[in-house]
């Protein structure tokens, strides 16, 4: 009885909302506007019959959603967030074993998790020259010395998994002392993108950020803007996609899937997006577009799954410390 | 016939609409925010608040934000009016424009414009840096107050204009033959007289500060506030806390409840009326004062339609990724919506249009039972009416999608709850106006042709109807005005392919792609423009009459 009041609210709500029509695939996507652009360019033309509905929003908000839209799921596709956040709402997904994974990166593949890597993320420090008063900073070390107090600005790790990721990273480095540290030197933003427009328009000389968000500025030509793959070694931020379990159009959304993990959309996404594909057949991609090349950064190994059973841990260091 | 009908039960249906739709999502979250994450009752939430984290420093930022902006308003406001109302100044007939302004450019697009002029990149910060004159600092306290006091200080003038122009001027006369100078006359007799009216709207700029979302969200950085905090806990990337989000709601809808009656309190000591006053003619000023007048107004009224420019040129201007080339000419940012996003034109096209149509029709129905059939139900709904005036969008945006995502009726995540959304937000100026309007039409033209033996309901189809007209034109296209704008209500609650230009313009301000952001920004100020110019020039619609 209550299923079927629960299946009856849902197609009321489809009728209303005139959603999800068969052959349509709903993408809940927390990636930037371009970037879903230019992979709904590359599905249209791989795959004609299928209309894919973009859902755009913050991941926390989208993953939270999809889990209020359990009873009557609307939700193909999640694309994408990173492992750690994925993994705090891993029972919405459906495990896919897509055949593009044997083409990823080992450390992109998660094959014991219902996600794949779609990409990911590097984390650096972005300078901005205008408002940088003498050498920049080199390592993530560097930047926890008290003269870089209030020129240092990051996410809010509390709100943004790749401020997590940052954190976390300083924390396998540096442990408690380097997170208590950290705390006492950078200003927080609210969300991750406050940190590169920060940087970007002069707010502060260094802002802890991603690497895509830098390279944007680099390539499109804003001169003061220089970005630094700490050399005391960097972290990488994973981040993939996931079939929702039970959705609506679930033959279709794995050819989606595996149309968002070809090498021809992730090497269109670099060259637009700058972001690190999850493939490891696009080194000539991934130089074309201005970035050095995995091999050549000094990368320090960031258990995910530890990260995010750290995280409580953590963030109490850190609200601690904070003050 | 029985006399209930049908009177009393369409003012009982209005009081289940608003009861369902506007008092249960509310008290849901009144109530939610004494829950415990086990379910139980628990204090827990205000604990946190009133110890924990920046909660209590964002309350009190919010309060003297209100409280500045409030008065710097109130300044510029009284100031504009003032120089309207009492001399010829050259471009006076531009003037009308003013109040359009803040309604064509949504706040975002004003916020992000004034970056773009003043912040560390601005044009106009780099002239100074070129100069070598220090800029002061402008995201923060001062971006917020100034930014804020351009976007809403036309609520004050328009009031103070209204009450300037209903001044009865042998009161200052008098004051003057008495033997005050000028300047004490103003401060003794003309501004006390308009400081009700100035309150009132004082009260207006007050609650759309402290809600306000998307000025304080580009501009506020490193200022916690309230409304920021409230909406980040409710579209926090990793699972944000629930009792937190409904106790965050509730300290705003009790913040702005208190000032709601402090308000009240000092209009109700307070009421004057005015004898059909003898408005003074306009001085003609001459000299350094009349530079001063209509240079301080001048410059007023340029600053406030600014952002408009700034954004149209944005719009042409070419960009790569994030940085865009002033100076070159692109027309790829309509050419990409053109390709790409005209759903979300025709989304807002759709949702506002409904909202208006279905918040026109519902303000009009109630406010004629409010004024002219006033029942035992009349009350409760006077006071439900006053329900969406104490929340801000966000909190009512979080309180529709909690309120509707489960039980008997679920919206979440349907068109119908953007739109309900949307109407909501608009509805108590609806009525207000509506009333008003309704106020001014004698009873006796009613009584007259029901007596004549028409029926009640023909009556107000035949009689009151066609002389409310000219107000409910008025009341709609500031309905559409207001709901094309719309963001803090729908960026909590929008989805599958639901987004509006608003929303899709703070996406793109987001990732700080301005140039495609001011494209779209555009395209909005031209549906808003559009019904306006209209509504004015064909239909000679009067939108600030009052």
């Amino acid at each position: 009885m209550k299923t079927a009041l629960f299946r009856l609210t849902a197609i009321a709500t489809l009728l209303i909302s005139g959603e999800a029509i068969s052959g349509d695939v709903n993408l809940y996507t927390s990636n930037s506007e371009d970037s879903v652009a230019m992979a709904l360019d590359v599905i249209r033309e791989e795959a004609p019959d299928i209309k894919v509905n973009v859902i755009a929003g913050g991941s926390g908000s989208l993953l939270r959603r999809i889990e209020a839209e359990k009873e009557s799921t609307v939700a193909d596709l999640f694309w994408s967030s990173g492992f750690s956040t994925l993994a705090g709402f891993s029972n919405l997904f459906a495990q896919y074993e897509s055949p593009a994974v044997e083409s990823l990166m080992p450390a992109l593949q998660a094959k014991d998790d219902p996600w794949t890597g779609t990409n990911t993320h590097v984390m650096v420090l972005m300078i901005n020259g205008d408002v940088l008063e003498g050498d920049a900073p080199a390592t993530w070390q560097d930047i926890m010395n008290v003269k870089w107090q209030g020129k240092v600005t990051m996410a809010d790790p509390a709100n943004s998994s790749s401020a997590y990721a940052q954190l976390y990273g300083i924390y396998t480095m540096y442990g408690e002392e380097g997170v208590t540290q950290l705390a006492s030197i950078v200003e927080t933003q609210g969300s991750t993108s406050g940190v590169y427009k920060a940087v970007a328009q002069g707010e502060y000389p260094v802002g802890m950020t991603m690497e895509y968000a830098v390279q944007r500025y680099v390539a499109g030509g804003q001169e003061e803007i220089s970005l630094v793959y700490p050399k005391d070694g960097t972290f990488l931020s994973p981040e993939g996609l996931a079939l929702i379990a039970n959705g609506p159009n679930p033959d279709d959304a794995k050819r989606v899937y595996d149309l968002l993990l070809s090498k021809r959309v992730q090497e269109e996404l670099v060259g637009l997006t700058l972001r690190r594909p999850s493939r490891d057949d696009l080194d000539e991609a991934i130089k074309n577009s201005g970035l050095p090349l995995m091999g050549d950064l000094k990368i320090i190994d960031v258990d995910q799954v530890k990260a995010g059973a750290d995280r409580d841990m953590l963030l109490d260091l850190w609200a601690k410390a904070r003050g | 016939m029985n006399r209930f009908l049908p009177w009393g039960l369409l003012s009982l249906v209005s009081l289940v609409f608003l009861s369902v739709f506007v008092a249960y999502p509310i008290l849901g979250v009144l109530l939610r925010s004494f829950l415990g994450e086990t379910g139980g009752f628990s204090l827990n939430g205000f604990l946190i608040f009133l110890t924990k984290g920046q909660y209590l420093e964002a309350l009190f930022n919010s309060v003297l934000l209100g409280v500045t902006v409030t008065f710097t308003c109130s300044v510029v406001g009284v100031f504009l009016a003032f120089i309207v109302a009492r001399y010829e100044i050259p471009f006076g007939s531009i003037i009308f424009l003013l109040p359009l302004s803040i309604l064509i450019i949504p706040e975002l697009i004003s916020a992000q414009s004034w970056i773009m002029v003043l912040g560390n990149n601005g044009l106009v910060t780099n002239l100074f840096k070129a100069i070598g004159i220090p800029f002061p600092r402008f995201y923060g306290w001062l971006g917020l107050i100034y930014v804020m006091t351009l976007t809403f200080y036309v609520h004050i003038f328009l009031a103070a204009l209204a009450a300037l122009q209903g001044f009865d001027h042998n009161l200052e006369e008098a004051g003057l033959s008495l033997g005050t100078t000028p300047l004490k006359t103003y401060f003794k007799v003309v501004f006390p007289a308009i400081m009700p009216a100035v309150l009132s709207a004082g009260l207006i700029v007050f609650t759309l500060v402290v809600g306000n979302f998307a000025i304080s969200i580009t501009l506020g950085q490193r200022v916690p506030l309230l409304s920021v905090m409230t909406y980040r806990s409710f579209i926090s990337e990793l699972g944000g806390n629930p009792t937190m989000q409904s106790t965050l709601a509730t300290v705003s809808i009790l913040l702005v409840v208190a000032v709601l009656f402090l308000q009240k309190r000092y209009i109700s000591k307070r009421n004057y009326q005015m004898v059909a006053g003898r408005t003074p003619p306009r001085k003609k000023l001459k000299g350094w004062k009349s530079f001063l007048a209509s240079g301080g107004a001048g410059l007023i009224i340029v600053l406030s339609l600014l952002p408009a420019l700034v954004v149209l040129i944005g719009s042409f201007t070419y960009s790569r990724g994030p940085v865009m080339y002033w100076g070159e000419f692109t027309l790829s940012n309509y050419a990409r919506i053109w390709d790409f996003n005209m759903g979300v034109i025709f989304n807002s096209l759709k949702f506002a249009s409904l909202a208006s149509a279905l918040g026109v029709i519902f303000a009009t129905l109630v406010s004629y039972l409010l004024v002219k059939k006033r029942n035992v139900l009349s009350t409760s709904l006077d006071y439900l009416l006053l329900l969406p005036l104490t929340i801000s969008g966000t909190v009512l945006g979080i309180a529709l999608a909690h309120g509707f995502n489960s039980g008997p009726l679920v919206l979440t995540g349907t068109a119908g709850l953007m739109v309900l959304a949307m109407m909501l937000r608009r509805l108590p100026f609806g009525v207000r106006n509506a009333a008003s309007n309704l106020h001014s039409i004698s009873d006796s033209i009613e009584e007259a042709s029901v007596s004549l033996g028409v029926p009640p309901v023909r009556t107000v189809f035949n009689v009151v109807l066609p002389l409310m007209a000219p107000g409910i034109a008025a009341a709609a296209i500031l309905t559409w005005v207001t709901t094309v704008a719309e963001l803090s209500a729908s960026v909590v609650i929008y989805q599958a392919g639901q987004e509006t230009l608003p929303i899709q313009i703070f996406r793109l301000i987001s990732s700080d792609l301005m140039a495609r952001a001011s494209a779209f920004g555009v395209i909005n100020m031209l549906i808003i423009l559009v019904p306006v110019f209209f509504g004015i020039k064909v239909m000679k619609v009067k939108l600030f009459s009052s």
